[in-house]
């Protein structure tokens, strides 16, 4: 009688979906104020008190999320189930379009963040091996073109990566932005690994499998370079903290098409950052501006590999960079800029390098450790 | 074990019922708070946790819920034990001490 009561209250919820949440917020808000009052009265300050009552109440997206999973029917609801039924949606979207079960697994991760730590996240990852190879073998074409420029670029060393300008410019205008710049970005991240004497490396990339981070490689690149909103990026950073890969690797991100203001980039960067577990290991960063031509790959390639700041001669932009949230992992702006190639006309460049903080002010800055102010302007001699 | 314990897997509901048996109608914060004192600080209880517990007692319809007036005059969701729900704490007080007396026991004799 109770499990027929227990469905029927659940078919009910199907009707009440919306009711039921902003119930809920309504109870959560009603049970944060009183919680509040209760320590203001005991003489704490009003923000102490906020912060104790939040500190008591606990994890309020975990009790939305449980909330959320014992309502409904579970065929509907449970993250597995979802998982599934975005995997078998995103097989067939695979004959239209590329990219689409990546961008489902990470929206649903960034719906259920706890699903990545439970065990249907494990079987859900062996369903997505399918869909990723299938995505992986609509791009094999290009990957196949660019196979001997990759090859080539791990025995070249920086100085010589612009000669290659020409049939790279040519595979990458076939391959589409992700697809090109995801393949240099890998090709030149294990180029400088090697040049720097860190190898070996290990690099991945948006829509492969991650299984090739899961390594003890001292260098690992995670390129990601379509990426949409806060959430999106909880996600990315989620899979860069996986328990698994022993380490996190670099990430390496694309610019927020939508935002074309760097400052709040950075700013999503610290929200999401802050929010990792205390003592997360320090995640490395590098944002990358778009949009970018397809001519730009090379030397997009190059100044991903070394985290350098280096201004565009494309377009008359800079291209900015983002390196290393809360730290002093890149070495600073002497550094940087020691990498800096000069015009073709031999003229000097302007280059600025910007860190963590810089842009944000100090006070929005939600790091534990603040980048070195590696901010500067000058012409590399 | 610490000084504070996390509350016992599968108990938290048999505390909501008991709570709203012995004190009447009362909205989550005050359930949380009355656990806690009986309690006397020994569990430590993430608050939010009763409300996933809440809904699962009402769609088992052994507590029913509506809205109220606090005593701060705010507006509150107020729950109350059904009948359905004073019968099922009868029968998981009984299973509870029986477990408990089954345990002591096999402790016990280990000894």
């Amino acid at each position: 009688m109770t499990r027929v009561r227990v469905l029927l209250s659940r078919v009910l919820d199907l009707a009440l979906g919306r009711r039921r949440e902003s119930r809920l917020s309504e109870e959560i808000q009603t049970h944060l104020d009183l919680l509040t009052e209760q320590h203001l009265a005991r003489g704490m300050t009003p923000d102490a008190a906020r912060v104790a009552a939040r500190r008591e109440f606990g994890g309020i997206d975990q009790v939305k999320e449980t909330y959320r999973d014992q309502r409904g029917l579970p065929v509907v609801f449970e993250p597995a189930a979802r998982a599934w039924h975005r995997h078998v949606l995103s097989l067939d979207d695979l004959l239209r379009r590329q990219g689409t079960v990546a961008r489902a697994y990470v929206r649903l991760f960034a719906k259920h963040p706890a699903a990545l730590a439970r065990s249907p996240f494990a079987s859900m990852l062996h369903a997505s091996v399918a869909s990723l190879t299938e995505e992986r073998r609509r791009m094999e074409g290009t990957v196949e073109r660019l196979l001997p420029v990759v090859r080539q670029l791990a025995e070249l060393d920086c100085a010589t990566l612009d000669a290659l300008g020409g049939p790279l410019r040519s595979a990458a205008a076939d391959g589409g932005f992700l697809e090109g710049l995801a393949d240099f970005g890998v090709a030149s991240f294990r180029e400088l690994a090697q040049w720097r004497g860190a190898a070996p490396a290990d690099a991945t990339m948006h829509g492969a499998p991650p299984w090739p981070l899961a390594s003890d490689a001292p260098f690992k690149v995670l390129l990601w370079p379509d990426w949409s909103d806060e959430g999106e990026l909880s996600a990315i950073v989620a899979l860069a903290d996986d328990a698994r890969l022993a380490a996190p690797p670099c990430l390496v991100l694309r610019f927020e098409r939508t935002d074309g203001d760097l400052a709040a980039a950075i700013a999503r960067f610290e929200r999401v950052c802050a929010r990792r577990a205390a003592g997360a290991p320090e995640l490395d960063v590098v944002v990358v501006d778009e949009p970018l031509p397809p001519e730009a790959f090379p030397r997009l390639g190059r100044a991903v590999a070394c985290a350098l700041l280096l201004p565009s001669s494309f377009r008359g932009e800079r291209h900015r960079f983002f390196a290393r949230v809360g730290s002093s992992g890149v070495r600073g702006a002497e550094d940087l800029l020691a990498f800096v190639p000069a015009a073709p006309d031999g003229a000097p460049r302007q280059v600025e390098a910007t860190g963590s903080g810089e842009e944000v002010g100090a006070t929005r800055v939600a790091s534990q450790r603040r980048a070195a102010d590696f901010s500067r302007s000058r012409s590399p001699a | 074990m610490s000084a504070r314990d996390e509350v016992p897997y599968g108990t938290l509901d048999l505390m909501v019922l008991k709570t709203l048996a012995a004190m009447g109608p009362l909205h989550g914060y005050g359930i949380a708070r009355r656990i806690e004192q009986a309690a006397n600080g020994a569990v430590a209880l993430n608050q939010g946790t009763i409300y996933p517990a809440l809904l699962r007692l009402e769609q088992k319809a052994w507590i029913s819920s509506d809205w109220g007036t606090s005593e701060n005059n705010r507006r509150a969701r107020f729950y109350t034990i059904t009948a359905a729900g004073r019968k099922q704490l009868a029968a998981e007080a009984k299973l509870w001490a029986r477990t408990v007396s089954m345990v002591n026991g096999l402790l016990e004799g280990e000894s």
